[in-house]
């Protein structure tokens, strides 16, 4: 069985992008290193790119971002290994039809593609534990790089730097807020 | 000249807020913990609309002593009043009482069957609960008493988009566009739902509205020109189109391409590598 880990960068970034709009749902893309996937069925996601927080399930916007995502990726030695989606009901981890849409599309372009849901309910301040479950596989629970992972999620909440994230929606209502996020990725490796 | 954290100066920010109907819930608590609190009694006659503010958005965030202190507050200032009985039940939402909280509701509705606001409430525990297609039939009943309301259309279009159900999400644009026919965000998401709902036809369709909603934005939805130069690369790369119309829609979609690379060069000065060109062969997920 394969194993899957999320960086810091990775992790703290879904949970930012989930903290910044606490009532809706908001969904992305993970992504790993093209050259740690040879040979190896391990997969670590070293970053995450937020998409969007308004209208998941509508297409149009869904394509542009992934277009421009791809080559992002291709020019940078990354792959496109993974979405995550935090639903908008508290309590409900479940894919929805867009999430699986969405892998779907992924996995007929990229390959294997492994799908992260947030569990709303244990994001909090002190985020103690992981507050991921992957679904459409055995092991539901993630490895995490390290044991600092967690408490620098902790870290950047109280210092709410998710009011720094930029997921695509923010993107498209201004071009000039860059959805690979460079000021919040120094922020996240300051905190370590 | 103010500082940024003058309680006047706050109360300003929360004044906009309150206008434009925004949720700021995070930076409202932060701002009443920090700034207001201590200096509510300053504000006069807005301390109370301020205390209400402050109520909804504590009880967002689930900071459930704040919101307490603010109802104590107005219910000592209105005893009776239906708008604090309305924020009690809300309250009562928040620690997922549900039960009590239609309760309330139901006997305000009694008083005063035209609360539309408590309608809406009502609607939405059934979605708090998961219960789609039951918010959904009760939407639709209260559209049918209340059909100028625009904010309610919007969410049973969202509520329809979940459910996958597009003629019925573009429907409810449709009734948004004569609402107000020179909006272009809605021309922007019935094209969206259009795009998405898929099929040579459609794609036509929100091409048309994609077009509108960039000619009324000035050019300035990013959304609708991305959404342009999709709808031309696949009308122009379609079978079922003739030569005219691939030959005018790949010079419309060239046209979008060139206001999408204009306004990264405007953001920038000379943004890296923006995909434009190869969103003409794009993704489609439909």
């Amino acid at each position: 069985m394969s194993e899957v880990e999320f960086s810091t960068r990775a992790y703290c970034k879904v949970i930012l992008h989930a903290a910044k709009y606490p009532h809706e749902a908001v969904n992305g893309i993970l992504v790993s290193k093209a050259k740690d996937l040879e040979g190896s069925n391990d997969v670590v996601f070293v970053d995450a790119i937020p998409l969007f927080h308004m209208a998941l399930g509508l297409t149009p916007m869904t394509e542009v971002a992934l277009e421009q995502i791809e080559s992002y990726c291709s020019s940078n030695g990354l792959k496109i290994t993974g979405y995550y989606q935090a639903n908008e009901h508290y309590k409900n981890t479940n894919p929805n039809f867009v999430a699986n849409r969405i892998c779907e599309k992924i996995s007929e372009r990229f390959g294997q593609v492994h799908l992260a849901m947030v569990d709303n309910r244990r994001l909090s301040l002190d985020m103690a534990s992981s507050a991921i479950v992957m679904k459409n596989r055995d092991k539901a629970s993630v490895a995490l790089e390290s044991d600092s992972t967690c408490v620098a999620a902790s870290c950047l909440l109280q210092n709410r730097a998710y009011r720094l994230l930029v997921d695509f929606d923010n993107h498209l209502d201004n071009v000039s807020a860059d959805w690979r996020n460079p000021e919040l990725n120094q922020e996240i490796d300051a905190v370590l | 000249m103010r500082s940024c954290t003058s309680d006047r100066y706050v109360a300003e920010r929360y004044r906009r807020w309150r206008e434009d109907n925004s949720r700021n819930s995070d930076l409202i608590v932060q701002l009443w913990e920090e700034v207001l609190c201590a200096k509510v009694d300053k504000l006069g006659d807005e301390k109370w609309m301020v205390l209400e503010q402050v109520a909804v958005a504590a009880l967002d965030l689930h900071k459930m002593t704040v919101a307490e202190d603010c109802l104590v507050m107005l219910s000592k200032q209105f005893p009776g009043s239906q708008r604090v009985r309305k924020l009690k039940a809300l309250r009562l939402e928040a620690l997922e009482r549900y039960e009590d909280a239609n309760d309330v509701y139901d006997a305000i509705l009694r008083k005063d069957e035209t609360n539309t606001v408590v309608r809406k409430r009502k609607i939405a525990i059934l979605k708090s609960l998961g219960k789609t297609s039951e918010a959904i039939r009760e939407l639709v009943e209260y559209l049918k008493k209340f059909m100028s309301d625009t904010e309610a259309w919007m969410e049973l279009s969202d509520l329809y988009i979940s459910e996958q159900d597009y003629a019925k999400a573009a429907y409810c644009m449709e009734e948004l566009l004569l609402h107000n026919p020179h909006h272009h965000l809605y021309f922007q998401k019935y094209a969206d739902i259009k795009y998405t709902q898929g099929g040579f036809d459609n794609v036509e369709v929100a091409r048309s509205y994609y077009s509108r909603a960039v000619k009324l934005s000035s050019a300035n939805n990013m959304r609708a020109l991305y959404g342009l130069l999709l709808c031309c690369s696949q009308i122009a790369n379609s079978p079922k189109a003739q030569a005219q119309k691939k030959k005018e829609n790949t010079k419309i979609g060239q046209w979008a391409a060139q206001c999408i690379s204009d306004k990264y060069r405007e953001a920038s000065g000379s943004e890296d590598n923006q995909p434009v060109e190869q969103l003409l062969g794009a993704l489609t997920l439909s």
